[in-house]
């Protein structure tokens, strides 16, 4: 089987030029490769770069070297059966708007939205973008809400208000409204009671059942246990898989690099 | 031409992908670092384009340049409304094909709402007024359009037959919207729409046109300083300085991750909430 997204020696160096150019490395040669329907632990300490890799992966940080491969669907006229890679270090804003509107998934850390959006609403907006009528959208905003605990009488409202637990399941719901075959998760369960944690495992295991790629940041340990496939060590910048994979992912680099 | 064509992969024929508007080294400059130098651009429908920067850095005089308001010294602006049109260069066609253009597929939202509206005609009048322009006589229907236009921008249908001037900031703001998008146009330009608002009033403003980007596919150009504004807005931005664009990319990345040593100080100068 083929990886979803491959990334190839990624380096990420801050240059601050109005602190005397001081330069940062985040990400050193980190070499990862994803495949659908598991899901890869981003591991490492405080400050080696975990929450970096993945705004990487999202294309929120420009990658400075390396490449960044992910699968695209392949054409439905021509009948090539091989799959075409568009590399994201290199991409274009539209095509990168693109693939987070049907292709990547991502639920930051903190709820960031426009103020007086109701909760349904924010769930919603994914799939409306993605031309869901909107009575579906709705359906599963419902869904997805409910099962996050929710309470129903907040759903009308702007999440301004709203708890931080709360908020952050709202965001939750929104990251799994649509089907992405790629999902980026920076912490979701940071702020969660253990019920509501364990329903978010429920969902990343669905996610990994219907075939989804799943890269993500857990500091519960239990949590982690439940989810992952494999860690992906952020010191080594690799993860095992990748290299017992070694002639697979050579392959790949050499037909598209 | 028609080898072009053949040579373009496959997308570049897909008429949904074709830009909307295009900027090609256009300039315009009243001193050296006053207006603004070559600029290239494209814009797509149902995209948001943020042109941020200080005061004086050039971002209202490219705006009234690339809407039709003002003739660059170089370059060109080329406006294509859909794939069966033929694509028109906006300062090359005569004056009335341009007002005609303008007046069918452009809205432009002013800063200060009454540089946008008639004080002395009602708030129906004042968006039925530009369907007229088109070519609506029906009055039943324009007024119904009108009435539908003020409720879509949550202004009381009570107030129909108010005059604007009797309007707060955040309601003309408002209604000069429903003024510009009551035609159907293709590409809105706006110039800080939400400058002189409250905070509670600019969050629905932002949401009501982040709803109709939605709806109506429409494309914006939006003139801003406030980052957060670009941020929860636009898909690209464009920083310029000093009449120059000194970088651009998607919105996100450009503020999280800026590379000029401009960009850096504006986006590390925004207060923290």
């Amino acid at each position: 089987m083929e990886p979803f997204m491959v990334a190839k020696n990624i380096n990420k160096t801050f240059v601050l030029h109005n602190q005397g150019a001081a330069s940062l490395a985040v990400l050193q040669q980190q070499n990862l490769a994803i495949y659908a329907g598991e899901c890869v632990v981003l591991n490492g300490s405080s400050g080696s770069g975990k929450s970096s890799l993945l705004r990487t992966l999202y294309g929120n940080y420009q990658v400075d070297q390396g490449e960044l491969l992910i699968r695209q669907p392949a054409h439905q006229q021509s009948d090539q059966t091989e799959s075409t890679w568009l590399d994201m270090a290199t991409a274009s804003p539209r095509q990168i708007i693109k693939l987070r509107q049907q292709t990547i998934g991502w639920v930051s850390q903190f709820l960031r939205v426009i103020p007086r959006l109701s909760a349904l609403d924010i769930v919603m907006q994914p799939q409306l973008e993605n031309g869901i009528p909107r009575e579906q959208a709705k359906e599963k905003a419902q869904h997805l809400l409910r099962t996050l605990n929710v309470p129903e009488h907040l759903w009308q409202l702007a999440p301004a208000t709203f708890s931080g637990g709360e908020q952050q399941r709202v965001n939750i719901a929104r990251g799994f409204a649509v089907d992405y075959p790629l999902l980026l998760l920076d912490e979701p369960t940071a702020s969660l009671d253990q019920h509501n944690a364990e329903q978010v495992i429920m969902l990343i295991n669905q996610a990994k059942a219907r075939g989804a790629a799943i890269v993500g940041i857990f500091h519960d340990t239990w949590v982690r246990d439940q989810v992952a496939d494999r860690l992906h060590h952020m010191s080594s910048g690799t993860d095992s898989a990748v290299y017992q994979n070694q002639t697979e992912f050579q392959s790949i680099s050499d037909r598209v690099g | 031409m028609d080898n072009l064509a053949q040579a373009l992969p496959a997308q570049f024929n897909d008429p949904a992908e074709a830009p909307l508007l295009r900027a090609e080294g256009l300039s315009k400059l009243y001193a050296p670092g006053k207006g603004f130098e070559p600029v290239n651009l494209n814009l797509f429908p149902g995209e948001v384009l943020a042109i941020v920067g200080e005061s004086g850095s050039g971002k209202t005089t490219l705006l009234k340049t690339l809407s039709g308001r003002l003739e660059p010294q170089q370059g060109e602006v080329i406006y294509q409304g859909n794939s069966q049109m033929p694509a028109a260069s906006l300062y090359q066609i005569s004056e009335a094909a341009r007002r005609q253009l303008m007046r069918a597929d452009f809205g432009i939202v002013h800063q200060h709402p009454m540089d946008g509206l008639r004080p002395r005609i009602s708030a129906g009048g004042n968006i039925g007024e530009r369907l007229m322009e088109v070519g609506a006589r029906n009055y039943a229907d324009i007024r119904r359009q009108a009435l539908n236009w003020l409720t879509a921008v949550e202004i009381g249908a009570d107030r129909i037959d108010d005059l604007p001037i009797t309007f707060s900031g955040g309601m003309q703001q408002r209604l000069q919207i429903a003024r510009n998008l009551v035609t159907h146009p293709k590409l809105v330009f706006m110039d800080e729409p939400t400058g002189g608002l409250d905070v509670s009033v600019q969050a629905r403003l932002l949401d009501l046109i982040r709803n109709l980007v939605t709806e109506l596919n429409l494309a914006v150009v939006i003139v801003t300083h406030d980052l957060a504004v670009a941020r929860l807005l636009a898909h690209r931005i464009m920083v310029m300085k000093q009449g120059q664009v000194v970088e651009t990319g998607l919105t996100d990345r450009v503020l999280d991750d800026p590379q000029h040593a401009y960009t850096q100080l504006l986006v590390s100068s925004v207060l923290q909430q």
